[in-house]
């Protein structure tokens, strides 16, 4: 047991937990579900930048730069580019609709409260897969670099940020990840340095052949590089906790511009993360590549006061993005799910729904993740993966076509929305079964966007009034429109 | 060689948002769009 290492963890876990109490003394509804839509530039875009890196991009993307070298970026840079640009494109229509959740937003667009609340159970059901994911990821972590037994790490790290998501709602949730942020960016470009300076350069300059490729793993030619980029570019702009933000942002240059900046930024930690990740290829033992790699090097091969900023960064890489999930998960529950069927219900019967809601999920996927590293299931990313591509099947083609296409019916929305996650979840069963090898985004979103633009062709529009509201024909109609909206 | 042209090119994707952005603005400030 590293004692240095746990007690910076655990004062690290007090003082996030002080912001928690602090975001807790704010008692209001608005605060707790959009930061009341004052979101700036300068706590929006480290928010982003810390939702956007998990432990999964950190421990995951070095892990498979140890393996396959620099091809690490072919798998995601250029995809991840796709999905910030269409979260862009997104971002002022969503900002101006003045709505709360991205279901609602479906819901009112097209007229169907089925539509909300089967969009967000579906969000609900595969962020708290995600959920249990991300958790095993620091369990891991924790037990490679403290030594600490991985179901404890799992439910001290649960207790932490169950307890600051549920007291403080997104206005703890964006504060919090700006000192994540902070941490995350300062302890993964130290490792890089150390890397570099480690191997002389040549982790850029000269690195050995098997890992100086564009191509290897799951990239291995242009077809595996086109498809990753489709994976990342369509999942990434129908990610909730990315796409609520936009509500919360002060206006649309806030909305557009935590994108823009945050991209450059994620874009930097990135490349730091696979130049760790190459490095360790090159210097720690071929057995220990792939996933422990990063943590394999940080224990034994960087060792040190190096190795204390490092596990921060990894602690808030966990923190940072499980927090916006729960947050989404539990919020999404009260608003659409709760709300809808319990008519007339005040701003603090929501809040405290939302509370409970928050606390339940929280303690339900810790306790999950807790069991599941006791009784190791192999192909846990896997798992991780239904998440992805069930999310970019059901939702690409509603919120997109919502935003952007007048046309776009109700029916179409529903079919498109329930056919998108029946192709996917059937395809996802066939590469199970070694049917099939392509990823199961691919039948999820083609059979969404068909019956999107078929049904839509073939079915009545939508009512002139909604119309109005989502596309105002001048600027004037649009002031109008936005300020009937609902907050 | 072919990591340099890596770097590059990431480098050169990861503006491509706030070109976008900034070319969004400028579109909507002379159209008269909010």
């Amino acid at each position: 047991m590293d004692y240095l290492l746990l007690s910076a963890f655990i004062g690290y876990s007090i003082f996030i937990l002080g912001v928690g109490v602090w975001g807790y003394r704010r008692k209001s509804f608005a605060s707790y579900a959009v930061a009341e839509r004052t979101m700036g530039l300068g706590l929006a875009t480290p928010a982003f930048v810390a939702t956007f890196l998990s432990s999964i991009t950190i421990i995951g993307v070095s892990g498979y730069a140890s393996l396959y070298g620099w091809a690490a970026a072919s798998f995601t840079c250029y995809g991840y580019a796709l999905g910030w640009i269409l979260l862009l494109v997104a971002a002022r229509r969503l900002h101006l609709s003045r709505l709360t959740t991205v279901p609602e937003f479906l819901g009112v667009r097209y007229e169907s409260r089925a539509l909300r609340t089967f969009a967000a159970l579906i969000i609900i059901g595969l962020y708290s897969i995600t959920l249990v994911v991300q958790l095993l990821g620091i369990g891991i972590a924790m037990n490679t670099l403290i030594g600490l037994n991985m179901t404890f790490a799992i439910v001290l790290v649960g207790v932490v940020f169950v307890s600051y998501t549920m007291l403080g709602g997104l206005a703890s949730v964006i504060r919090t990840d700006f000192i994540q942020a902070a941490l995350l960016a300062g302890g993964v470009i130290l490792a890089a340095v150390w890397v570099l300076w480690k191997t002389g350069g040549t982790v850029i300059t000269a690195p050995p052949a098997h890992l100086g490729s564009v191509f290897g793993g799951s990239v291995e030619n242009v077809g595996d590089f086109v498809a990753w980029g489709l994976v990342w570019g369509l999942g990434i702009p129908t990610q909730s906790y990315y796409l609520h933000r936009f509500y919360a942002s002060r206006d649309v240059s806030v909305a557009r511009g935590q994108i823009a900046f945050g991209a450059i930024i994620v874009m930097t930690i990135l490349l730091s993360v696979i130049v760790i990740g190459v490095g360790a290829g090159m210097l720690i033992p071929v057995g220990e590549r792939g996933d422990g790699a990063f943590p394999y090097l940080v224990k034994n091969v960087i060792g040190g006061w190096v190795a204390l900023p490092i596990l921060l960064a990894i602690t808030a890489a966990v923190h940072s993005t499980t927090d916006g999930l729960l947050h989404i998960v539990g919020l999404y529950f009260s608003l659409d799910v709760y709300e809808p069927f319990a008519r007339k219900a005040r701003d603090g019967d929501l809040l405290r729904i939302s509370r409970r809601a928050t606390f339940i999920f929280g303690t339900a996927v810790t306790l999950a993740a807790a069991y599941v590293s006791t009784h190791p299931i192999p192909l846990i990313s896997l798992v991780g993966a239904i998440a992805w591509g069930g999310m970019a099947s059901t939702l690409f083609a509603p919120l997109f076509f919502g935003l952007f296409w007048r046309r776009a019916t109700r029916i179409a929305a529903l079919s498109s929305a329930v056919g998108g996650l029946v192709c996917a979840v059937v395809a996802f069963g066939l590469k199970r079964a070694g049917i099939v090898s392509f990823h199961e985004i691919y039948p999820g979103v083609i059979a969404s966007l068909v019956l999107m633009i078929g049904v839509s062709l073939r079915t009545s529009r939508i009512g002139e009034e909604t119309m109005r509201r989502f596309f105002p024909e001048t600027p004037r109609a649009r002031t109008v429109g936005m300020n009937s909206a609902t907050v | 060689m072919t990591v340099y042209l890596i770097l590059a090119s990431a480098a050169a994707i990861a503006v491509v948002p706030l070109f976008l952005m900034l070319l969004l603005t400028h579109r909507e400030k002379r159209t008269g769009r909010r």
